[in-house]
């Protein structure tokens, strides 16, 4: 099938962040030296070729996208100074905003101006929506949900996580079909049980354990130097598995609180014993999502490691707003034992909210799409063999 | 001394057909010493002379050649590179016709003359030619050919 | 037989026959030796000398072990020691060396020999060495002679000891057998016009004629077109160093018009050439009104007539279609504009070039014109610079842009140009788009053999230099043609711009594709080698030509059609008619000697009983 060449591709990737694959020769050293390019895979140099010859479909129908973890070996392999890894974390941003049908994506990425609006202002709205419906408080002690009834705060959260999942469901539309027209082994049967097993692979094994970052992704040394190894929590896998288990242990901590108070065992935001299970949860959850995201900032304000030495709009807004949604959550909890309710209490409160759900509500249209796409093509990889 | 006076025929079970070679100064002549710098190995019955060009051999040359005892004569033509004449391979070849007519007459073996380009730098090129017209002239000398 | 040629051992043109003359080593052995008694041994023609009587000396070289460690070099001795008129035979480990020249002038003189023999190297190394051994003892270069027991016989046998062995004894009696018949001979000397013709007045020719005038020599350049200048006059900047080729040539004509030693023809024709080396007769028409023919003397001729660009076939890759252009058709598109490129009226926003059209190909123009890929590379820089968004893609066999011109290639891809390497046998197809513009199907390589529709403005294809057609310059000048059109050089290497025709030299593109700078360096090459011979006003030739035996010749006119050169004609002597061979013409290629039904054409060096003895000489294996 010929595929028509798009010269207006290029270009665009440029805007995302691909500024040095004009140099790129296609020689494959960063193929090679890739630990995760095996059994045949191609990239990141067929990526990089498809995005020279503005071969669009065939880039966005390229699932090897979210194979790479981004650790920059193959920056540092590249005999042309082309930068594989910022590229291929251009043509991520590429593709979730391709997938978004709204051209939000394709703003936040490509104006810092817009996403910092942007986000202050959703952000904003979301806390004035609730301050425009909070109630008076003159307790002792902190009562959230006395001053924002739950009904409110639930009620905005369900229709965020609404507006996400059919955005987000758009999106993985649009991913889905291009994948379906790449390449496929024909004679390959996929039967329940190879879909089965690609599925916990994708999920379980990679996106969850972390398996292949743990495992096979290159770390550095502290130094730069080689030979040494970094201690295991401050390797690049266990700073991304201690954001991402932070977050989840919070998502699933802040359900568990709704569930019990669904199955009226005890209400929401209320003051319960540090070992309460649920509170344990969050407060751990919320530990490791501040020590991740902490390192995460920090390193790419110090430009410390290859992987933290280029950062665009999205990494910021993303982790930004991941580092604030956890800090203020983090704080927020301290706050409730407070034998007096700080002033800062309720402010913090509505920036907590309004930035979690912000989050939620952003997720298909910036970095953090990442959740939605990576199990998928890492599941249609494993799928094709 | 003694081993030289007995005929190289003794030394190997089948004896080297010995080949007259006709080469030029300027090309196949270099090849065929480019051949010797790169120790590539052909039969010592191999014997060389070298002209200006191959347009200047005389068919009677040929013919004295094998009827003294040349097995084969080979002429290491220029092809197209040759800076005296332009069609020197076309008159290598009618001379070669006219060379192979006069074998006939004498009931010899019209295979016996072959004529193949050999560059300056074609040394491989001219082992090979030299070791299957070596294997081509055993042939002949096994089936009883003139 | 370059070495022959080159002979710097050989007397100056004034020596003549007397070569005695300068050979101190004879008379410093204190020999008896009457005045000219050299030169008459010398003189005598071979016919009246009894072969069998000839004092030859035979030397077998051990070259160090190259030939003793696989030849048994005293074995070779013994078998020829006692061959007829073999009066000195040895073995020495390098005859090259000067203990072993000192040593053989030491038996010229002692013995009396005539003849010398060395076996050893391929004579292509030596011969110049040997002959000056001989020279220094009196003895006639001429009669010396080599044959190549190393390269021809250890090196290609060291696993056959014997073997070797039996052939170099062959090989050596060949020689004997040859030099038993060798003839006295003396270099032929002409006197040279101090004058050049140059032919084509573009960059080498006008570079050459600079040359030839700072060195003191009178030079007639003809051009055919009405102004001088040639491809590069019509040029904008060129690669390497961004020269604009206006401005180079524009200086070019004004250093030329500076030098009153330079007389320039434009719109003017070389149409006849007579005379033979050191003084051609060229009659030149000038297209005046009405036109003339003037007519100058020369010694040496340069032809420097360029190429012509390959033109596409109607057809070839979309040649035809609107906006398909060639190299130099772009070229001047780019050059003749400013700011961002246009093609009738309307902007260029992409563009494909085609690379190796009517290059390489297997059936067609095999050769490769190397600039195409480094000037590509150039005009895609050039682009980019005036309109960064323009989009390039360069469809390629094989990159060559040899040399520091890979740094042009890295700037091209800086730039943003996109290479899609195609593969041989499947080249692009170029057609109509929907939407007006073009549209270029091609199979990438690096992408996994992908398909690829790329739509574009504009294609150019990347032609390369092809031989111009000049059909009646080159039956005049009788140069020699090469397979793809151009002009053939001696040796690629050792005389890159000496024809087979003594005096007439080639430079620039018309031998073979070339970038301008090295035009410009064949040029100057050309000017060093015309000087070499005109500036001392006489000239030495070659021996080693055909004579005819006219006692045999009946005139049948066949030699004279063989003879490309034309140095054979009919002569009539006391009433018949027979063939002459012109010594200064002919340029020794035999080529006439297998024609004659009469057998009365010999090439000196390789006559018939030369040839003759050396065949029986090769059989002979056994000691006798």
């Amino acid at each position: 099938m010929t595929a028509r060449v798009d010269r207006n591709l290029y270009p665009e990737l440029q805007r995302f962040g691909a500024t040095d694959i004009s140099s790129c020769f296609n020689c494959g050293v960063c193929s090679a030296i890739c630990p995760l390019s095996v059994d045949g895979a191609s990239f990141p140099r067929r990526m990089s070729r498809y995005a020279q010859l503005g071969l669009r479909e065939k880039l966005l129908a390229s699932p090897e996208l979210w194979s790479c973890y981004g650790c920059s070996e193959c920056t540092d392999s590249c005999p042309t100074q082309a930068d594989p890894a910022s590229f291929m974390a251009a043509a991520r941003r590429y593709a979730v905003a391709s997938y978004d049908r709204t051209h939000l994506a394709y703003l936040l990425a490509t104006s810092r101006l817009f996403a910092g609006v942007f986000v202050i202002a959703l952000v904003g709205l979301l806390a004035a929506f609730m301050y425009s419906v909070h109630k008076p408080v003159d307790g002792s002690t902190l009562a959230f949900f006395d001053f924002v009834p739950s009904d409110v705060v639930h009620n905005l959260g369900i229709v965020a996580m609404a507006v996400m999942g059919v955005a987000a469901l758009v999106g993985v539309f649009e991913m889905v079909r291009r994948v379906l027209r790449g390449p496929k082994d024909a004679a390959a049967k996929t039967t329940l049980g190879k879909v089965a097993g690609a599925a916990v692979y994708a999920v379980g094994t990679e996106s969850l354990a972390q398996t292949r970052f743990r495992q096979d992704c290159a770390d550095e040394t502290a130094s730069g130097e080689a030979g040494e190894t970094r201690p295991w929590y401050s390797q690049r896998w266990f700073i991304h598995f201690a954001t991402m288990w932070g977050f989840l242990g919070l998502l699933g901590a802040t359900m568990a609180d709704y569930g019990l108070e669904l199955l009226g065992i005890k209400a929401v935001g209320t003051a319960v014993p540090i070992w309460y299970p649920v509170r344990l949860l969050g407060t751990l959850a919320g530990a490791l999502l501040i020590y991740g995201t902490t390192v995460l900032i920090v390193r790419r304000l110090r430009k410390s490691d290859r992987a933290s030495r280029h950062s665009t709009t999205s990494d910021w807004t993303f982790l930004s707003m991941l580092w604030v949604a956890g800090l203020t959550g983090f704080v927020l909890e301290l706050g409730l034992y407070l034998p007096q309710a700080p002033a800062w209490g309720y402010p913090m409160f509505l920036l907590h909210v309004g930035v979690a759900m912000a989050l939620v509500l952003l997720v298909p249209f910036g970095k953090f799409a990442h959740v939605l796409y990576r199990p998928i093509a890492l599941f249609a990889i494993r799928l094709r063999g | 001394m003694t081993a030289l006076t007995a005929p190289v025929e003794e030394k190997t079970p089948v004896p080297a057909p010995r080949i007259l070679v006709f080469s030029t100064n300027n090309i196949s002549d270099p090849g065929i010493d480019l051949a010797g710098s790169a120790h590539l190995h052909y039969s010592p019955g191999v014997r060389v002379i070298s002209m200006p060009c191959t347009s200047g051999i005389r068919p009677s040359w040929i013919l004295h050649a094998i009827k003294q005892g040349f097995e084969g004569v080979f002429i290491a033509s220029d092809g197209d590179e040759c800076a005296y004449l332009p069609d020197c391979a076309k008159r290598a070849s009618r001379i070669i016709a006219e060379a192979q007519t006069m074998l006939k007459a004498e009931g010899l073996l019209p295979q016996r003359i072959k004529m193949a380009a050999i560059c300056s730098v074609c040394a491989e090129n001219f082992a090979k030619h030299m070791n299957q017209f070596s294997e081509a002239l055993i042939t002949l000398r096994t089936a009883g050919a003139k | 037989m370059s070495e022959h040629r080159q002979d710097p051992a050989l007397a100056p043109a004034s020596a003549g026959r007397g070569g005695a003359e300068d050979a101190p080593r004879a008379q410093l052995d204190g020999r008896e030796q009457a005045p000219g008694g050299a030169s008459e041994r010398m003189g005598r023609p071979s016919e009246s000398r009894d072969p069998k009587a000839r004092r030859i000396g035979v030397y077998v070289c051990h070259c160090g072990g190259n030939i003793s460690d696989y030849v048994d070099v005293q074995a070779v001795v013994d078998a020829v020691k006692d061959e007829q008129s073999v009066v000195v035979a040895k073995h020495m480990m390098f005859a090259c060396s000067d203990a072993g020249q000192q040593e053989m002038e030491d038996d010229i003189a002692a013995s009396d020999l005539d003849g010398l023999v060395v076996a050893s190297c391929s004579p292509k190394l030596h011969v110049v060495t040997f002959r000056g051994v001989a020279k220094r003892s009196g003895m006639n270069p001429y009669e010396y002679n080599q044959t190549n027991i190393r390269e021809q016989c250890s090196w290609t046998h060291t696993d056959d000891r014997d073997g070797a062995t039996h052939k170099a004894i062959a090989l050596v009696r060949g020689v004997i057998g040859r030099t038993r018949l060798s003839e006295a001979l003396e270099p032929l000397v002409v006197e040279t016009t101090q004058k050049a013709l140059i032919i084509g007045g573009g960059v080498t020719g006008l570079r050459a004629a600079i040359g030839m005038a700072d060195i003191g020599l009178g030079v007639f350049l003809v051009e055919r077109e009405p102004e001088l200048g040639g491809w590069v006059g019509k040029f904008g900047p060129m690669f390497p160093h961004e020269r604009d080729g206006r401005e180079l040539i524009a200086q070019m004509v004004a250093d030329v018009k500076k030098r009153p030693s330079i007389k320039v023809f434009t719109g003017a024709e070389v149409v006849t050439k007579g005379g033979s080396f050191g003084n051609y007769q060229i009659g030149i028409r000038v297209s005046n009104d009405p036109p003339e023919t003037i007519s100058v003397e020369v010694g040496s001729i340069v032809v420097a007539t360029g190429f012509d660009a390959y033109q596409p076939a109607e057809g070839e890759l979309g040649a035809g279609l609107p906006g398909v252009l060639s190299l130099p058709e772009f070229k001047e598109l780019v050059d003749g504009s400013k700011g961002p490129l246009r093609y009738n009226g309307r902007p260029v926003r992409s563009l494909a070039y085609i690379y190796c059209v009517g290059s390489r190909q297997p059936d067609g123009n095999e050769w490769c014109s190397r600039y195409c890929c480094s000037a590509t590379a150039h005009i895609s820089i050039k682009v980019s610079e005036r309109d960064p968004k323009v989009r390039q893609y360069h469809l390629y066999r094989d990159i060559r842009t040899y040399g520091n011109f890979e740094l042009l290639y890295t700037e091209a891809r800086k730039q943003g140009a996109v290479y899609v390497k195609f593969p041989d046998d499947a080249p692009p197809v170029v057609a109509m788009d929907k939407g007006g513009g073009l549209a270029v199907t091609v199979r990438d390589l690096l992408s996994g053999d992908e398909e690829l529709e790329i739509p574009v403005d504009l294609v150019v294809q990347v032609t390369g230099m092809v031989a111009r057609k000049n059909d009646a310059m080159v039956g005049m000048l009788k140069l020699p043609l090469g397979r793809d059109g151009f002009f053939n050089e001696i040796h690629p290497k050792l005389r890159p711009v000496e024809t087979m025709v003594d005096g007439v030299l080639i430079a620039g593109a018309c031998q073979g594709p070339k970038s301008s700078a090295e035009s410009v360096a064949s040029g100057l090459a050309a000017v060093t080698q015309s000087a070499s011979v005109l500036k001392k006003g006489v000239a030495e030739l070659d021996p080693l030509v055909a004579t005819v035996d006219i006692d045999r010749c009946t005139w049948c006119g066949k030699c004279e059609n063989a003879c490309p050169y034309g140095a054979i004609e009919k002569l009539s002597l006391n009433g018949r008619e027979v063939a002459s061979i012109s010594e200064a013409g002919c340029k020794g290629c035999g080529g006439c000697v297998p024609m004659c039904p009469e057998n009365a054409i010999d090439l000196r060096g390789y006559t018939d009983l030369q040839i003759t003895a050396m065949i029986d000489g090769l059989l002979e294996e056994a000691i006798a």
